[in-house]
């Protein structure tokens, strides 16, 4: 028999930890997707909300009436959802634009870790050095400390953005999946409400044709 | 046991299909983007007319209204309704009297404005009116 690959106890060993790991991230993943159906089902429930009365009082009374109806109200619940957000994410723009403007300064980096960049407030390490392999194996070395968290006067408008900019952005992305949300709930609202169906019929014990 | 691999298979279907996942939802936060700015555009446009941007749509109004009559029928008085049938049913006698000994017609109050207008000038034509 020929063996391609002579696996060691601590390479064994590595790849049931790896094992392990991916096991973990799937059922992580999982759990997360359940979590963001169940959200995405509460959402949709404003849907129902929406539609109700004008089904009830019979102001419509077909499909296609109630998917544009249904379209026309959740464009409006999203802009009075998403106004915030839209509006923080504005305002960091805005300040960003007005700071390069008087600064003259249109290559100001939001992400450098030295001056003027968010990355000020954290570790940076040097990843290039993390992984090297060579016809020996692999090597792992701990990466460099490149800069340790510290506050600068330059970077006051990577403090603002970054924020801003991650706090509205997913707010609205949060906001649109509600949406999405309430446009499937509102397709499926519009399918079943005017849908005739045999569930509960029964024939008249005496027709009026019999054969 | 089986709970845990359902979720896990949840989990590698959801990470294979996450690209997808993404592209649609920032298709739809473009999407989403656009009408926001269609909507703030037309709120301001109304506004200045004199609307209310975000007011409630016809249909709304509409639904309100009919469900409100609704709830109004429903609650009202038990010994008014009684009232309002006895006063019909006497008026239906008279009628009926009225027609025995044969003078004119009552005009019924169900008929719109231009049936009783139709009415009136037939029995005028026929020399019946007064």
């Amino acid at each position: 028999m020929v063996t391609l690959i002579k696996l060691t106890e601590n390479d064994k060993r590595l790849i049931i930890v790896l094992l392990l790991l991916v096991i973990l991230l799937f059922v992580v993943a999982g759990y997360i997707g359940v979590l963001v159906r169940k959200i995405m089902r509460f959402q949709g429930s404003k849907a129902d909300d929406m539609l109700h009365d004008v089904v009830e009082a019979g102001v419509i009374t077909s499909e296609r009436k109630l998917l544009l109806f249904g379209i026309r109200k959740n464009w409006r619940v999203l802009f009075k959802h998403a106004w915030i957000p839209f509006l923080i994410m504005l305002t960091a723009l805005t300040i960003y634009l007005l700071n390069c403007l008087f600064t003259k300064n249109w290559s100001y980096n939001i992400w450098d870790y030295e001056k003027t960049g968010f990355n000020t407030l954290f570790f940076v390490h040097d990843w290039s050095v993390f992984y090297k392999s060579s016809a020996e194996g692999f090597t792992i070395t701990w990466p460099k400390l490149v800069s340790t968290p510290h506050f600068s006067g330059e970077a006051w408008v990577s403090y603002i953005f970054v924020p801003a900019m991650t706090v509205g952005g997913a707010w609205f992305v949060f906001e649109v999946q509600g949406y999405i949300a309430r446009a499937y709930r509102i397709y499926v609202l519009s399918k079943k409400a005017f849908r005739k169906t045999m569930e509960n019929v029964t024939p008249p014990s005496s027709p009026i044709n019999p054969e | 046991m089986l709970g845990f691999i359902k979720i896990f298979l949840q989990g590698l279907l959801y990470v294979v299909l996450l690209p997808l996942i993404i592209l649609v939802l920032a298709l739809y936060a473009a999407y989403c983007i656009i009408i926001f700015i269609y909507m703030a555009i037309r709120s301001v446009i109304v506004f200045f007319m004199g609307g209310t941007p975000l007011g409630d749509l016809p249909e709304d109004v509409e639904a309100k209204r009919i469900l409100m009559e609704r709830e109004q029928v429903k609650n009202q008085d038990p010994t008014q309704t009684l009232a309002n049938a006895i006063a019909q049913s006497s008026m239906q006698i008279a009628q009926n009297m009225y027609a025995q000994q044969g003078a004119p017609e009552v005009v019924p109050t169900e008929t719109t404005n231009e049936d009783t207008y139709e009415n009136t000038i037939e029995e005028m034509d026929d020399g019946n009116s007064y």
